[in-house]
Formats: C-alpha cells, sequence, structure tokens
C-alpha cells in the first residue's frame, strides 16, 4: 500500500526534526491562508483505564441532538450536546491489549519495539501543534500524570515520534516557573523588567550551552549524533519559548500551598482546577494553541478516596472499578449480566460525570475570554478520548471518542455515530482533528488502518 | 569466584594506538572539537600501557562509543559536589518523568532531550547556580571581591569543570567559560556570573552525559577518566571520588588491577554503593508498591505510611544482604530473616517493641522466603482486594526470570469467573480454565505455577490459612520443567523460593538485567560480557560484587568499536 507523502508526514517523528517540518510542510500541505485557522486551538483530554461507550449513548439518538438527553455519565455537558460528537466503535490495532493502549494512545503506530507499550509514533496534539503553534512561543503544553515505574508513557500521551515522549508537566510550581516565567511581586513594570532580565539570562545560557553541544558533537561520529541534534533542537525551541514570553502578556495561575512532587499519583481537584486554568490562560494571552491534559486511570495516596467527590466515595482505582468488575463483558449492550454490577455501574458513572463536569467548566471558561467577536472557546476544539474502551484486557477494540466544539463550523457536531466492529481506526478521528484544525491531511497513523477522514464528520 | 573473561578468537581490532596516557592526559580528555575519525594524540586514547597499545582480540563485538545520560540520581549526585550542602536532592520534584533504561530493555525516551526536559533542567540548575553564588568558596578560595580578577575566575572554572565534567578541563574550556563568566560579572555582577556559569556548565552535555569515546577513533579503549566515571556511576551512582580522580589522572586506572582494586573499594561499603542498590531496586521492583492501592474497607491499615515502610523493609533488606551479609541474589530469595519497623512488624505478627528504625529479626516461618515472602512484592503483585496469582506468577516469570510473554490473544476470554456465593471456589479454582484450555495454558503454565504457594499471603502480604471466602488454600504446585527439571512439587513460599534460588534461569536472567544496567543496552543478541556475566552469575548465586568485578576485569568491558554506518 503507497504511503501519500502527506500520509508519511504523519508518521515522521518530530525530535530533531522540527525543522525539517517547517522547511517542507509549505510543500506538502496547504499552508493556512487564514488568519482564523492559525487561531484555533486543539485541547486533548486522556484518560485511562477504559471507557465503557453504553454509559454515554443519549437517548432519544435517532432525533437530532436538541432531543438528546445524556446520560448521567454526561450530563454536565447537557446544555452543549449540539457541539457534540460521540463516537464509539473506533479501535487502536496496536494497544497493548492489557490496559489501554498504552504508547499508542495518540498516535495509532506499532511499538517499534517487542515491548507493545512503547510509543510507535508521533502524537496527534504533536502533530497539529507543528502547524497551529508555529508562531507562538510554546509548541504543546502538556500537563499529565505520570503512571509511575520505569514506563510512564500512560501519563505521558504525547510523543514526537517513536520512543520519543513528549513529557508532561506534573508540578503546578514548575508550570509558574517554565511556563510563564515565574515572575510574582511588585507593579507591572517591575516584574515586565524582571521578566526582561530573566529572559536575557536564560538565553545567555542557552546560548553558551549550544556552544558545549556543538564542542561535544564534532566528537561523534554522524550516527552517535542524534542525541545531540535533539539536545539543540530543544534549546532552540527553549529559545524561542522565551522570546515569545516577552511578546504575549499572560498571568501565571494561582497555586497554594506545597508542590506537588513529579510522579505522585493523584486524583487531586485541586490540581485538576490548577491545570485547566493553565491551559484557558495559555489558549487565551497565545502562550500556545495546544495543549493535552492526560490523566490515569488509578490516582490518589493509598488509603485515601481515589475519586474526591461526595459519597459514595469510590475507594477502589478507576482500574479496579471499572475495568475489573467488567470482566468479560461485551460493551455492546447484549450481556444480561451487565445489569448485576449495578453497585460497580454507579460508581462509574459518578467518574464520567466527574470527568465530564470538568470538561464543562473548562468550556465554560474558555467562553470567558473575548479575543475579539468571538470567545476562546468559539475557536477550540476538544478531543476527549480515553486509552481504553471495550473489555478489559482488550482495551484496544471500541474506544469512544467525544469531540467537543467546532471551531468555525467546521465540523458537523450534534452527532453520535456509532461503528461496526474494525471498521474505523481511532487515526480516523485524528485525521477528522486534523482537518479541523486546517490542516490538508487526509491520514494519520498506521496507513494500513488510516482510512480518512470520518464519513460525514466535516461540515 | 571469578572467570577470567580473557576474549579469545578471530577478532581482530584496528591496532596501535598512542600509548600517551598518563599525565599527558590532564586537560585533554574529551578535550575540544575532534574529528571523530582522528586518532588525536591530544586526547584521551586507547591503549592499556606501553606494553599493550593494540586493542583486544575477541570472537565477540565490543560495544560501540557513545553517550550514556546519567540518571536523575546521578544528576543530583553529581550537582551536590558542586555545592557544600544541599537540602535535597536538586532535581527532586522534577525530572519525575524521565525514563532511563530499564533491566527489561530499552524504555521510551531513555536517551532523549525533549524540551520539556530541558526546560526542567534550567529550572534545577538555576537553583544550584543560585546556591553556589551564596557560597561559592566550596569551588574556590577566592572572595567574591576577587571576581575581577582572571586568575580566580579561571580558578572558580576550573574546579566547576573538574567537578561537573568529572576530568581535566582543556583549556579551550577554561578559556570559553572565562569568558562566559567575565560577559556575566561585566553585564550584571560576579554574583550572577557565578550563577549562570553553573548553569551553563549543568546544561552542558559533558555535565549530562557520560562519555565513552576514547581518543575519538572507530576503534578505542576508554580513557582513564572514562573509566573513572563508569565505574564510579555504575557502583555509586556518583562522580569519581577523590581516590578514583587520582588514579584516572595519574593514569594508573588504566591497568585493569588497578581498576578492579577501585572498584571492590567502592563496593565495600554501602555508602559508595548506591548503584548496586539501585539495580536490585528496579531488578525486583520492590517501590511498585508505593502506587499500589487497597481497598480502604477491607484494608483499613493500609495507608502511604506502610506502602512507605513495605518498600523501606525491602530496601534494608537488600542493603543487608548486600553489605552485611554474604551479598548473593540467592540469600536475597532465600533469607529467614528480614528487617521490620513497628509497622511492619505489626503487619507480619512480630512480637516486640519496635520503632520507626528498620532492625533485622528472624522471619516468621511462614514468610521465609526472601524478597518474595516481602509485603512490597506480595502487595504491589495483587489487586486492590485480593491476591493475584496471575500477576505474581507474571512478575517471578516476566521480571525474575526474564521470560517474556505475549498478552492474551485477542478473543480469549481471559476473566476470572466471579465469586459464586453458591458455589464458592478460590481464585485457584476460579483459574482452572488457565490449565484445561490448552490456549490458556500454553503461556499460563509459565505463570501461574509461581503464584499458587504465595496464595498464602492477602492483597497487602499478610499471611493467611483461607482465602478472602474463608476457604482453604491449596498452595502446592508442580514446577514447571525450565525451573526444575524434575519438576519437584513446592507447597509453601519459602520452598518456591528455594527452587528459584536453585534455578540457572534466575541468575540468567538477573545476569541480563545487569548488563542492560550497565550498558543501557538489552543483553539479547549482546556481544561481548553479556555471555560471561550469566557463567559468574550462575556460578556465584548471583553476586553482583562478582559481576562488578568480573566486567572491570575484562578486556572488553573499556573497549569500544565503531560499527558500520
Amino acid at each position: 500500500m503507497g504511503i501519500s507523502r502527506r500520509r508519511f508526514i504523519a508518521n515522521l517523528g518530530l525530535a530533531g526534526s522540527a525543522g525539517l517540518l517547517s522547511s517542507i510542510a509549505g510543500e506538502l500541505w496547504v499552508r493556512a491562508e487564514s488568519p482564523a485557522k492559525l487561531e484555533r486551538r486543539f485541547v486533548t483530554i486522556v484518560d485511562h483505564m477504559g471507557w465503557w461507550a453504553r454509559l454515554l449513548r443519549p437517548t432519544n439518538l435517532e432525533q437530532p441532538s436538541e432531543a438528546w438527553e445524556l446520560p448521567e455519565s454526561l450530563a454536565p455537558l447537557q446544555d452543549r450536546r449540539d457541539q457534540l460528537t460521540i463516537l464509539e466503535g473506533l479501535y487502536n490495532p496496536h494497544g497493548s491489549g492489557l490496559h489501554g493502549t498504552y504508547g499508542a494512545v495518540l498516535n495509532a503506530m506499532p511499538s517499534p519495539t517487542s515491548d507493545k507499550r512503547s510509543i510507535g509514533g508521533v502524537s496527534i496534539d504533536r502533530f497539529i501543534a507543528t502547524e497551529l503553534s508555529a508562531d507562538v512561543p510554546i509548541s504543546s503544553l502538556n500537563f499529565g500524570y505520570p503512571y509511575g515505574g520505569n514506563n510512564t508513557t500512560v501519563g505521558n500521551a504525547s510523543s514526537d515520534g517513536p520512543q520519543a515522549p513528549y513529557p508532561a508537566m506534573t508540578s503546578p510550581l514548575e508550570v509558574i516557573a517554565q511556563v510563564f516565567g515565574g515572575i510574582d511581586g511588585g507593579d507591572a513594570a517591575e516584574q515586565r523588567a524582571e521578566l526582561e532580565r530573566l529572559v536575557a539570562q536564560r538565553k545567555s545560557v542557552l546560548d553558551s550551552s549550544v556552544d558545549d553541544i556543538e564542542r561535544m558533537r564534532t566528537r561523534l561520529a554522524a550516527g552517535e549524533r542524534a542525541q545531540m541534534d535533539q539536545y539543540l533542537d530543544s534549546l532552540r525551541q527553549l529559545e524561542g519559548q522565551l522570546d515569545g514570553l516577552l511578546t504575549v502578556e499572560c498571568t501565571a495561575p494561582a497555586w497554594e500551598g506545597p508542590d506537588v512532587p513529579a510522579g505522585q499519583n493523584t486524583m487531586r481537584p485541586d490540581l485538576f482546577a490548577f491545570f485547566y486554568e493553565a491551559s484557558a490562560i495559555a489558549l487565551e494571552c497565545g502562550l500556545t494553541r495546544v495543549v493535552t491534559i492526560a490523566s490515569p486511570g488509578v490516582g490518589g495516596e493509598p488509603g485515601t478516596p481515589r475519586h474526591p467527590f461526595e459519597p459514595p466515595n469510590v475507594p477502589q482505582a478507576m482500574h479496579d472499578a471499572i475495568m475489573h468488575p467488567m470482566l468479560g463483558l461485551e460493551n455492546d449492550g447484549t450481556d444480561a449480566s451487565w445489569l448485576d454490577r449495578e453497585e460497580h455501574v454507579a460508581k462509574i458513572r459518578r467518574i464520567y460525570n466527574w470527568r465530564a463536569q470538568l470538561v464543562s467548566n473548562f468550556v465554560d471558561r474558555l467562553e470567558q475570554t473575548d479575543l475579539g467577536g468571538y470567545t476562546t472557546a468559539d475557536r477550540t476544539l476538544i478531543t476527549w478520548l480515553n486509552a481504553g474502551g471495550g473489555q478489559h484486557h482488550f482495551g484496544s477494540d471500541n474506544i469512544p471518542l467525544i469531540f467537543v466544539g467546532n471551531p468555525d463550523g467546521v465540523l458537523n457536531t450534534g452527532r453520535y455515530e456509532r461503528f461496526e466492529p474494525q471498521t474505523r481506526c481511532i487515526s480516523d478521528a485524528f485525521t477528522t482533528a486534523a482537518r479541523a484544525m486546517g490542516m490538508d491531511v487526509d491520514g494519520f497513523g498506521d496507513p494500513e488502518h488510516s482510512q480518512g477522514v470520518l464519513p460525514g464528520a466535516l461540515a | 569466584m571469578l572467570l577470567a573473561l580473557a576474549p579469545v578468537g578471530c577478532y581482530t581490532g584496528i591496532p596501535s594506538h598512542d600509548a600517551d596516557e598518563g599525565e599527558d592526559d590532564a586537560g585533554t580528555e574529551g578535550a575540544g572539537p575532534q574529528e571523530p575519525e582522528a586518532s588525536s594524540s591530544s586526547s584521551e586514547g586507547g591503549g592499556t600501557d606501553s606494553e599493550d597499545d593494540a586493542t583486544p582480540e575477541a570472537d565477540c563485538e565490543p560495544r560501540p562509543p557513545g553517550l550514556s545520560r546519567l540518571s536523575p540520581e546521578q544528576f543530583d549526585n553529581t550537582a551536590m559536589t558542586l555545592v557544600a550542602t544541599l537540602a535535597s536532592p536538586p532535581s527532586e520534584g522534577f525530572l519525575g518523568s524521565w525514563v532511563m533504561p530499564s533491566p527489561l530493555g530499552d524504555a521510551d525516551g531513555a536517551l532523549g532531550l525533549p524540551a520539556p526536559h530541558v526546560s526542567q533542567l534550567m529550572l534545577v540548575a538555576e537553583a544550584v547556580g543560585a546556591q553556589v553564588a551564596e557560597d561559592p568558596g566550596f569551588l574556590t578560595s577566592c572572595m567574591p571581591a576577587d571576581w575581577g580578577e582572571d586568575a580566580c575566575v579561571r580558578d572558580f572554572a576550573t574546579e566547576l569543570l573538574r567537578r561537573g565534567f568529572r576530568r581535566e578541563p582543556s583549556p579551550e574550556e577554561l578559556d570559553s567559560y572565562s569568558a562566559f563568566f567575565g560577559a556575566q560579572r561585566d553585564e550584571y555582577d560576579g554574583t550572577t556570573a557565578v550563577s549562570m556559569t553553573v548553569q551553563r556548565a549543568m546544561l552542558a552535555p559533558d555535565f549530562l552525559f557520560r562519555t565513552e569515546l576514547g581518543d575519538g577513533g572507530d576503534d578505542t579503549m576508554l580513557g582513564p577518566f572514562e573509566r573513572a566515571s563508569f565505574l564510579s556511576y555504575l557502583i555509586a551512582d556518583s562522580p569519581p571520588d577523590d581516590s578514583l580522580y587520582e588514579a584516572a589522572m595519574s593514569g594508573s586506572l588504566l591497568d585493569s588491577d588497578v581498576a578492579a582494586e577501585h572498584a571492590t573499594r567502592l563496593m565495600a561499603e554501602r555508602s559508595s554503593g548506591a548503584g548496586l542498590e539501585r539495580f536490585f531496586r528496579e531488578h525486583v521492583g520492590y517501590e511498585d508498591v508505593l502506587s499500589s492501592f487497597k481497598d480502604t474497607e477491607m484494608f483499613p491499615s493500609y495507608d502511604a505510611a506502610l506502602s512507605v515502610s513495605m518498600a523501606d523493609e525491602t530496601r534494608e533488606f537488600v542493603a543487608h544482604v548486600l553489605w552485611e551479609d554474604d551479598a548473593t541474589f540467592a540469600t536475597m530469595l532465600t533469607a529467614d530473616t528480614t528487617l521490620v519497623n513497628d509497622r511492619m512488624a505489626e503487619l507480619y505478627g512480630i512480637d516486640g517493641e519496635f520503632g520507626d528504625a528498620f532492625e533485622l529479626v528472624a522471619s516468621p516461618p511462614e514468610r521465609r522466603a526472601g524478597i518474595l515472602g516481602h509485603a512490597s512484592f506480595l502487595a504491589a503483585t495483587s489487586s486492590n482486594e485480593d491476591s493475584s496469582i496471575v500477576h505474581r506468577g507474571l512478575h517471578i516469570s516476566n521480571e525474575l526470570l526474564c521470560n517474556e510473554l505475549p498478552p492474551p490473544p485477542p478473543g480469549v476470554d481471559d476473566t476470572i469467573p466471579e465469586v459464586d456465593d453458591s458455589t464458592p471456589q478460590t481464585q485457584r479454582e476460579r483459574l482452572e480454565g488457565h490449565r484445561s484450555d490448552p490456549s490458556c495454558a500454553a503461556c499460563h503454565e509459565y505463570i501461574d505455577p509461581f503464584g499458587y504457594p504465595l496464595e498464602a499471603f492477602d492483597a497487602i502480604g499478610s499471611y493467611r490459612e483461607v482465602d478472602n471466602a474463608g476457604l482453604s488454600l491449596d498452595l502446592s504446585v508442580q514446577l514447571p520443567s525450565f525451573i526444575d527439571p524434575e519438576q519437584s512439587s513446592v507447597d509453601s513460599a519459602e520452598q518456591l523460593a528455594g527452587a528459584l534460588a536453585n534455578a540457572p534461569a534466575t541468575y540468567e536472567c538477573m545476569a541480563d538485567h545487569f548488563y542492560n544496567f550497565t550498558f543501557g543496552a538489552p543483553a539479547a543478541g549482546a556481544s561481548c560480557d553479556a555471555e560471561a556475566l550469566r557463567a559468574v552469575a550462575t556460578a556465584s548465586d548471583g553476586t553482583l560484587l562478582e559481576l562488578v568485578a568480573a566486567l572491570v576485569r575484562s578486556e572488553t568491558f573499556f573497549w569500544r568499536v565503531r560499527r558500520g554506518e
């Protein structure tokens, strides 16, 4: 099967080659001529440990979305149902098969190693960032909750290529310092002066580091220079980010109390709130146009309720609350014994409801910003998905995905579509998202499974 | 017991390097731009001593030259040599998502430095730089008032780079860093210049990476400073101490006997053996319990502090075996003692007065299975509510025996039948399908047997004689032939641990993991040293100290050959 050049771009690793992509992008797809396209925002929200599609199905599906009644799981989005595109039945051919799709969750590419959890290619958010964030300081912001252990790809869903994770930030103080410059105190002029000083110093250090890297690089043979090339590329990205800090006016979100150490499993609502607020600010003030927020299926310190909402709490991890009790059940509503699991189902509904509320709150927040005749929400497409779907231990065969929003009316929203098993790969949803962001591509991920834009998805 | 790893056979390396070692290496190792194909006498070069300039001969392929990124622990320990005191590891709170090569093979992102990581490094370097600027006396005798003096600036830069780069800096590097310092001093002030110069050094690849480049040739031996770093980071997770640095400086480290002596010295004490402990932390995986969650209603005593105590028990136990016992993995598997604090003593039902500190005690009879009897292992390989025969068996099979088993094939119903109150069954009984269905048994015969004897422990590692439903437990099992050719039967954790300790596969797996740990590359398909390591590990019951000693004495350990591109 031949691979079109446009599709090939989808598989090209970004590590060390961002410059390459930038230089050839103009040849391979039409550069967005409309400023509106460049102003679109793309947000990816990745949960883990499974979704059960049946719990996401609205009632009255045969009628227009205005007549829909969203289930409890999605009830917080009821008022936005006409902006939703709910997809069921997508598959990911490269999931690990055990606990979701791990390294393939946002790239749908085969693992390059014997470990199926390894990252196979560039993720859709990073891919879209090459287009949307070409002229903003930060290519994409990634917030997440690393699951821990040697393989942290569960929490770090984004990637710049095979085995090249684009790590998420997990610490609020790191976000404040790294993304927003960490300047506080004093009046606006003092803060500005301090920021300029900080940027100048950091750039001096980075400039000199380039010299050190070049010196090391000359000691290496051609085949050994990839690490240094990536390091150089990263430094240049940071320099660009620093320059960008001076061109935008952003106010860091507040964080009270001690920092949250990296790697700590937690579903703390204050952390969620912080990351969503940081995302909204960054999207509004022009720091970036692409944000990804990934959360693990487990969370909370041992012995504490994992999902911090009103009783009944869910003491187990999402993994145990959702996936294990549903072992063996088909996800098509035909298994009568599913009804016997009502205790578990109730917990699951509460978890989904809570997460849907977070999404709804986030959209509310994005609607607060007037960008000149429109709000940030008007320009934002949220892709909300789970790394798993379907039967536990085979979580790649029925992945629900929800688009929230409709920038520039590019999508046919207010739709629910259920695909027959193994007919549409999740990469088609990613292709649809990329096209919605104005990218002229007709495929993404594994070309053996990518068929292009989902039928009827685009307006 | 050492086995000589003298290479034999038909490989002939590219002969002859300049024998110009020793003091002449000062200021030149890794210095300045070099053409990779050049065999420059002005740089750390190959060769061992004046009597043997040629690289060794071997019937295996030596490892290629390259760079090895410091782990977060190594990074912290190196940064700490720049500052007299640090309240906490510099990268604490950062770098949490860094992924390093794991014993199980190459890990994603293990070698890369994506922009978010570099950004984190920059913040860490700023924090360290600020601390150095507050008290630069650790690096120089010059006072802040002297920052206008070139000699003082150069003195500061020399010590900074010597510690940060773990070698003597080249004149070119000193010129560059001194000029950088001067520029920042003139732009801002001396204190800021100190901070920024430290930041630059910490972001330099010579700080972040350990080099294995030798003289830059295609067939080369690691130079003395590279050897010093290799040994020190492997064993101690830290840069070379003064003694090792001096040996590198003098060139004596090029003598394998001297290198072995230093390795032995470092391995003699826990204070310089952090790297070896980290190996076992990764090989055994005992910190997985820190992210293990349990049903709070079923296990009200289980909390974050208990999970920490569980991990600490195994950490202290490993250290005890390494530094105070016979240092064998066999003992780690079969010991009838452990170390407990008050929480662990309570969990294990050990009588006595215990506090926060860990004390050596005799293990209860049912738990005399070394690490397999530790709650850290048992809890981490259980579900929220119950033990897991499959997870425990899988951990042993995959990670202690290196059996790589595929996931269940699509379409196979891998579910454990739910508990049916009308016809109660134990978990083992509910897993009957794993044995009766050939499509399941093909893999599960290598998994489940290791979990049956451990059913004596519940989801948090407490001993039990009946399961959650009050049913009696059958712990007996016939071991797979690859563990015991006679397929003996065992019916306790202690017997299982004994069988594993007698199985060559246990030590071969440990050796493979150690190979990966040492070189950052999988042992499978590896060339020199991997097979020899397996032999040493098997012969020594998994004595890590023997593995290190064998590597150090190997003529191929420090040998690098660049393959065709």
